[in-house]
């Protein structure tokens, strides 16, 4: 992806955040929800913010920002992730194996429901994407 | 899997940010495919053998399997 595209696509984010949280706001007092205004001003403050802050970097140190993104989509990088996310899936596996057992020998039904639970959708998810990445690659 | 990838990169005398650059990976990716650690795609390795003007079996030698 080149600077340009990044640009744009960070002035597109910078804009839609600040729409999101004045319009929100403004909106949401409106209809009477005042209780979501913070979730929604917190999420467009937080997308104006990311965004500002990269339009920063491109404008002062273009260089940088650019092996910045290259290390953003570098296969190697791309595949450090994959294993990360693996590694981290077994070991959510063995927290929630672990959260099964506790509940287990406390007679705890809470616990004993999340693991299971937990576990199941896990599975589940796993199932799902990988049928996903069959059809894909 | 070897690899003469440092030595042509030596030979065009330039370094590995450079190389890195142009091929529009991080350094790291050099280095770790200079040091034998990481294979590239095979996308990669046509960006480098073009960019070498080689085949790619003359600059990666297939030695088996190692894993």
């Amino acid at each position: 992806m080149n600077l340009e595209k990044v640009e744009k696509k960070n002035k597109v984010k910078l804009i839609v955040g600040l729409l999101i949280f004045f319009g929100g706001t403004i909106t949401l007092k409106l209809i009477g929800l005042e209780d979501l205004i913070g979730l929604v001003s917190g999420f467009g403050g937080a997308l104006f913010g990311v965004s500002a802050i990269a339009l920063f970097k491109i404008k002062n140190n273009p260089e940088d920002y650019k092996d910045e993104v290259i290390s953003q989509s570098d296969e190697r990088g791309t595949a450090i992730r994959g294993y990360a996310s693996y590694a981290t899936m077994i070991a959510m596996l063995g927290a929630i194996f672990i959260l099964s057992v506790v509940g287990i020998l406390w007679a705890n039904d809470f616990l004993l429901f999340l693991g299971a639970g937990s576990m199941v959708f896990v599975l589940i998810s796993f199932y799902l994407f990988a049928k996903y990445y069959e059809k894909k690659l | 899997m070897k690899n003469n990838l440092e030595q042509l990169r030596k030979e065009k005398g330039i370094n590995q940010k450079e190389l890195a650059s142009i091929l529009k990976v991080s350094r790291q990716t050099i280095s770790s495919l200079e040091n034998g650690r990481y294979n590239p795609s095979i996308i990669l390795a046509f960006k480098i053998a073009e960019y070498f003007n080689k085949p790619i079996e003359e600059i990666f030698i297939y030695e088996g399997e190692d894993e």
